[in-house]
This record gives C-alpha cells, structure tokens and sequence, in this order.
C-alpha cells in the first residue's frame, strides 16, 4: 500500500516537475519594478517680481512743445500700448502727437507730412516702422536731430520692423536677436533684469529694470544699460556685453530695444517707471534750435508766450494786423508794441528806410541795405520790389525782421510767410530774399 | 486468469505506471502552466510612427498602452516612437499612462527619427530608452500664445462676473503659468532619469534637440540600439526567454472591429457584417466616398491612424455635435486650451 502511493506522489511530483521546467524555460526571473518616481510638483513656481503703484516722478519743469510720434510707416504698436510715456510726457507740458494718423501714406506725402511736423516738434518717437524711412525722411530726422530736436527709437525683437535704415544714421544697429536669462528673470526667461548702467540723466534712480523680450543694440555712442553676465543674445552662444538700451552717436537719440516694459503692469515692475518718467525728462528737455524755414514754429504757442510785433511806421499798422491774425491761426499770441522787449521774441514789420533799429540783427546776418541789396550768397540786387526776411535767434529771442521795398511788397512777404510759400525765397537758413 | 493476472502484473509494474504517471505528470505541469499561469510570455510591441499628440491621437495610444497592461500574456512592452510632441495635457496623460504600465511591466521605447518635446515627456514613463545615432531627442519645454499685451475690452453686449471670467488669467499669469510648466517638465526629466543624466537643469531648460549620440551621452537615453536591441533589453527586465511577440497595434485593432462586430451583429441578422456593412447600418448617412470613411479604410493597415480616423468618425457622428460651433448663440468665440509641449522646427 505504501508502495502504491509512494508510486501515487509521482504524479504530482512530475506535474510540479513539468511546470517548474516549463516556467523556468520560459521566465528567468521576475520583474521588479522600479521604485515609483516622485516628481516634486509642489516645489515648483515661477520667479515673478511683485507689482508696485504706476507712479511717475514729481515733475520739476513745465515747458511747452510738442512730442511728434511717428505713426505713417505701418507702426507695429497702437497708441494706448504708449500711453504711460505719452501721458508723462503730456504731464511735462507737452502736446503729443501721431503723425500720420496711423494710416498709410506714399512716399511723398510721408514726407511732406514729416518735414512740416519736424519744423515744429520739440522731440520724435519712432517706434517699429514696418515701412523703412527712405533716404530723404532719413535725412529730416538727422537734420532734425541736429538741430537739438530729440530723437527715441523703440524696437522690439517680438515685431516686425524695418527701423535700421533710420538708426544707421545716427551709428545705431537693432540686432535680430532677443536677451534672455535663464536663471534670473521675472516670469520666463526672456523678462531679463538689467541692474548695471551707465551714470547719465535717463538712468537717475535706477538701481534695476526688468525688459520683456529685449533685443540687443550695437551703437557708435554710449550703452546706456547693460545685460548681466547671465544674459545672453539668442544670436550668438558666447558672452559679450549688450546694450538693451544704448545712446546714438548724437546725444540727442535714444534707442530701446523693447516695447514692453512700459505696457501696464510692466512698467510697475523693479524701477522701470522711474525709467520711464526719465525717458519723459529726456523728451521734453529740448533745446531746439530753430531756422527760418521753422516759422513760425519759433514762437511759443498758448496765451501768455508769443511774441511781440514791432513796426516800422505807424501807417504799416494793418500789415501788423494781418501778421498778428496769421499767428493765431498757428495759436501764438501776439501783440502790436511800440517798443522793442529785449526779453521777448519779436516780429519786425517796416520798409527799407525803416531798418535803422534792427540794423544790429541784419548786419549779424550779413545783410546790407542801401542802394542794393546785398547778402552774404546772393549778388547785390536792385531793391526794387524785394523784401528780404531775417531770423536772429541769439540772446535766447527769437527775432525776425521783415522788410520791403514797399508796403504793398510787404503784404505779399507776409502773405508768403503765413502760407509757407516763402521756403523758396532761403538764401541761407536764417535768411531769405524775395521779389 | 494467469493471462489476466499476468496482464496485471504487467500494468501495474513500475515500469508502465511510473512512465505513465510521468507523462500524466508532465501533462497536468504543462496544461497548468498554459492555463493557470501567463503562459508563453510575450513582449508587446507598439509601433507609434510619427504621431503629434492630440486629444485623439492620446486616446488611441493610450487604449494601446492600457491593452499592454491588461495582456497577462504580455511580460514586456516595446514601444517604438516617433512624435513631436503635442498638446500638454494629452503628453502629460500618456506620460502617466506610460509611468503606470512601467510600475507592471518593463517598457523601453526605442526613439526613432524624432521625439521631442511632449513625445520625449511620454518617454519618461519608460524603464530603459534606446536612440539611433541620428534620432533627435529632447526639447524640453513648452509654447503657448498669450493675450495681446492690451487686451480687448468685451462689447458692451457681452456680461461676465469676473475680472479673468473671459481670458482665465491676465497676460503675466500666463507666462508664469508656461514657466512653471517648462519647470514641471524639467523637474520631471530630472527626477525620472536621476543619476542617469549628465546634463544640468539649466542647460536641459534651453530645450534643446541632441543628436541621439549626444542623448546617450547627456543621459537623455539610455544606450544606442535597434529595435531588436529594445525587444531584448524588455525581455531581459521581465526576466523572459523564449518569448514571443504580440503586435499590440494589430491585436488592439482586431479587438475593436470583433467589438464594432458584436454589436452590430444583431443588427445585421448575425450572418457577420464586414466592417463597411456594420458602419453603414451603424451610421446610415455615411456614404462610401465620406472623407473620414475612406481615410479610416485606407488607412486601416495602420493601426493609430486608422483608429484615429474611426475615433474621429464615431465622435463626429454618434455625438451629433458640431464642436466647430457647438454653441452658436454664444456671443463670443471659443477659444482652445493652448499649452503645447511641441518641437514646432522649420514651421515656426
């Protein structure tokens, strides 16, 4: 009996035999999972700076002028994304305005609509063209520029713009490139913080900035901020020094290379308000220097500045009438006076036999009354039916003198005068001669 | 009776009832470990060609994953990959989805050509990664679109309760919500891969796209190999020999129309509608030359994307919704969720 069931157990002993054999041929061993992985989610956040008030710096100067924004080559901004420069810039006393309206012009109305703005702006903004300035706007803006009108170019690498042809005159290049830095930046590596500058009026009180998406400028004049050691061009893999904002090679031009940092809330952020009330600062402290093409540009708008009107004689009192009104229509205020105000600017009306009091202005231009007309480019003329126009712009005054062979010759200088057709007549830029 | 007893004797001799218990034995062993066990294993292989990872393409790849998973028979998995990446939430899912059958069973992935991005994400859920010498990998990080830096104001027609009702986050929330999710990301590759990588959180954050030498090298995959290579290595961590292979893509799509054909049975008086029959009667308006069907029936050779095309066509058609303008009294327009962990290349 025993034997029969020693004999039974074989079958299950080979049964257990056959199944080891057979998962033994197939499974080496078992698998061990990998201890599950833990990713640490909840330690995760973005560096994000803390927003502060909107607050522009206290206004020290309140000056009149006018801040020409240039919106006639395709401008890849809209106004409201430059409202807190423009509203500081108001603050300071300036009109702003956008040139061309935003819509689009040919060639020669961009430039006739630029060349009358820039007689009268104090500074100009130029902010993404997608339409490049051509060589003749070009040369306004420098002309413009040197004759101490300022000059703000903004890029931006997130837009399109085609704004070098304008920033070449002036030894400034926008890069193709964006800054970055990937370790220290508010919100996403592209939001650099700037915190090394050049002493200067536009980086007063400003011990760092934070710019959004900042291309780099390469500039024959001063960098005016300068990027980290962490922050690099997304142009080259190196390290080298980049100017988010930098001077041209006139003192009177800015370039930014960003947009952003003054579109609320960016421009609460670190001291990038305080930047842009110095930018501001920067636009509305002109010292513009005026030629007579610029009449009557020259003058102050408003009620209180102006200018005072001289005359010859008594009997010119209706051409001073007409000067007076032509004035207004620019809104420069003006008043008919007896006697010369050296601390004011002034308009002198008379006849040639009438030129004794402002002989000092012509013989500092270099024009010579008598028999013939002389200047200092054209030949002496006979005086017949001529008039001749002088601005002397020294002592901080502004003095134009207007004579004529008659009266009847000196309404038709007027005339030409208020309606601009007298630009032909220049001989220099401070002086000119017509029949 | 001496014959019988003779025979007897003869029967129960040790050497006819041991061979014969042996045998019965063995059999009992076999028929045991064919039944009662797995059985034969299997390494599971799972083809994903080039794939960007949409909602359906996730669905379909994940109803491949979940059928490895549920496959006794299946010991290890092989994935071979190649995709972009795609939307954040669908790489995200097959990430866990991949991390899930990995916590089961052993998964490598082979990465041919490109897996980038949310496609390099899903990787991470694998045990073992192979590269060829020319695949690009990596790519770790995230693009989104954002607001305008002014946003529109709502016409006056337009009524909502808070200030982020309508855009979810201001502009700044936004960008901080696309660093965070570069840094989960990142955060992810760094603790999955642990000692293995050899390249900094600050370089991997530059998302950048390396050769699959240099993958090997920075730690970003595991070892240059074939896909036999994947097959052994998956056999290997399972502990396997003498395996076979389960195509997944074909045994899922074969699942499916035996699905589609179980229901549709009754309907068609059960003489076995092929599959145009059966969609027909599940779907009268759909005609032979309907787009989605023709592309599901050429494209049925291959699995995803026949699936997708199927997905696609009982989504369109059995929800009745026109997701174009599915609500069109709405009085602004719907706008979809835009996070995507996707390598965009030349297309950008």
């Amino acid at each position: 009996m025993a034997r029969r069931l020693a004999l039974l157990a074989l079958l299950p002993a080979f049964a257990v035999i056959a199944f080891g054999v057979a998962f033994f041929l197939f499974y080496r061993g078992g698998y061990e999972p990998p201890p599950q992985v833990e990713v640490p989610y909840e330690q995760i956040a973005a560096p994000r700076l803390p927003p502060d008030a909107s607050v522009d710096s206290p206004v020290t100067q309140v000056k009149r002028g006018l801040m020409a924004v240039d919106a006639m080559h395709a401008n890849a901004f809209t106004e409201s994304e430059l409202f807190t420069l423009t509203s500081r810039v108001a603050n300071r006393g300036y009109d702003v305005e956008f040139l061309g309206g935003f819509a689009p012009h040919d060639e020669d109305t961009r430039l006739q609509l630029l060349e009358e703005d820039l007689r009268r702006a104090d500074s100009l903004v130029v902010v993404l063209p997608q339409v490049e300035f051509s060589d003749a706007e070009a040369a306004l803006v420098e002309r413009f520029v040197n004759k101490g009108g300022k000059l703000l170019l903004i890029s931006d690498p997130t837009r399109p713009q085609r704004i070098n042809t304008l920033a070449g005159r002036f030894g400034l290049e926008f890069r193709p490139d964006y800054l970055f830095d990937m370790t220290e930046y508010d919100l996403i590596f592209q939001n650099i913080i700037v915190s090394e500058f050049q002493p200067d009026e536009l980086t007063v009180g400003l011990d760092s900035i934070t710019l959004y998406t900042a291309g780099s400028v390469r500039s024959s004049g001063p960098g005016l901020a300068f990027a980290g050691d962490g922050t690099r061009s997304s142009l080259v893999e190196d390290a080298e020094r980049l100017y988010p904002i930098a001077g041209g090679d006139s003192r009177n031009v800015l370039a930014i290379a960003d947009l952003t940092f003054m579109v609320p809330p960016q421009n609460s952020l670190l001291d990038n308000d305080r930047l842009i009330s110095n930018i501001a600062d920067y636009l509305t402290s002109t010292e513009r220097e005026y030629e007579l093409a610029d009449f009557p540009h020259f003058y102050e708008t408003g009620s209180e500045a102006g200018a005072d009107i001289l005359l010859g004689r008594e009997s010119l009192w209706d051409v001073g009438i007409d000067m007076k009104n032509g004035l207004s229509t620019y809104n420069i205020s003006s008043e008919v006076r007896g006697v010369e105000d050296l601390s004011r600017d002034t308009v002198f009306l008379g006849l040639y036999e009438d030129a004794l009091p402002m002989s000092r202005y012509l013989q500092a231009a270099g024009v010579r009354i008598g028999d013939t007309l002389g200047t200092p480019f054209t030949p002496d003329l006979d005086p017949d039916g001529t008039f001749v126009i002088v601005l002397d712009r020294n002592q901080d005054r502004h003095v134009l003198v207007v004579l004529a062979d008659s009266p009847g010759t000196l309404v038709g200088a007027i005339d030409r005068l208020l309606v601009g057709e007298f630009r032909s007549d220049l001989v220099t830029d401070y002086v000119g001669v017509g029949r | 009776m001496s014959l019988l007893s003779t025979l007897r004797k003869v029967l129960t001799g040790w050497y006819v009832v041991v061979p014969l218990l042996a045998g019965l034995g063995i059999a009992i062993g076999v028929w045991t470990f064919a039944y009662a066990t797995p059985g034969k294993p299997q390494v599971g292989v799972i083809d994903i060609p080039f794939t960007v990872i949409t909602e359906d393409s996730a669905f379909v790849i994940g109803r491949l994953l979940d059928y490895a998973r549920q496959d006794d028979s299946i010991q290890a998995v092989v994935i071979k990959l190649t995709s972009p990446g795609g939307g954040a939430a669908a790489s995200e899912n097959l990430y866990l989805e991949t991390r899930r059958l990995r916590a089961e069973k052993p998964v490598v992935v082979v990465m041919n050509g490109l897996v980038a991005s949310g496609g390099y994400m899903m990787s991470m859920g694998a045990s073992h990664l192979y590269a060829k010498p020319s695949s690009l990998v990596g790519n770790v990080g995230v693009v989104s679109s954002a607001d305008p830096l002014i946003p529109p104001v709502p016409d006056e027609d337009v009524v909502f309760s808070g200030r982020h009702k309508l855009d979810g986050a201001s502009r700044r929330d936004w960008i901080g919500m696309v660093d965070e999710l570069k840094a989960a990301f990142a955060q992810t590759v760094v603790s999955e891969r642990g000692d293995r990588l050899r390249i900094s959180y600050d370089e991997l954050i530059e998302a950048r796209l390396y050769s699959g030498l240099d993958a090997v090298k920075l730690g970003l995959a595991d070892e240059i190999g074939s896909d036999s290579d994947a097959i052994e290595k998956a056999a290997d961590l399972a502990g396997i020999s003498n395996y076979g292979f389960v195509d997944v893509n074909l045994e899922l799509q074969i699942e499916i129309i035996k699905e589609l054909q179980r229901i549709l049975e009754p309907l068609d008086g059960g003489d076995g509608a092929n599959l145009v029959d059966a969609l027909d009667l599940l779907l009268p308006d759909v005609s032979e030359s309907d787009p989605v069907l023709e592309s599901f029936l050429e494209e049925n050779g291959d699995g995803v994307s026949g699936l997708q095309a199927l997905r696609g066509l009982m989504l369109e058609r059995q929800l009745s919704t026109d997701q174009a303008d599915p609500l069109p009294d709405f009085p602004l327009g719907i706008g979809q969720p835009n996070i995507y962990y996707l390598y965009v290349g030349h297309g950008s």
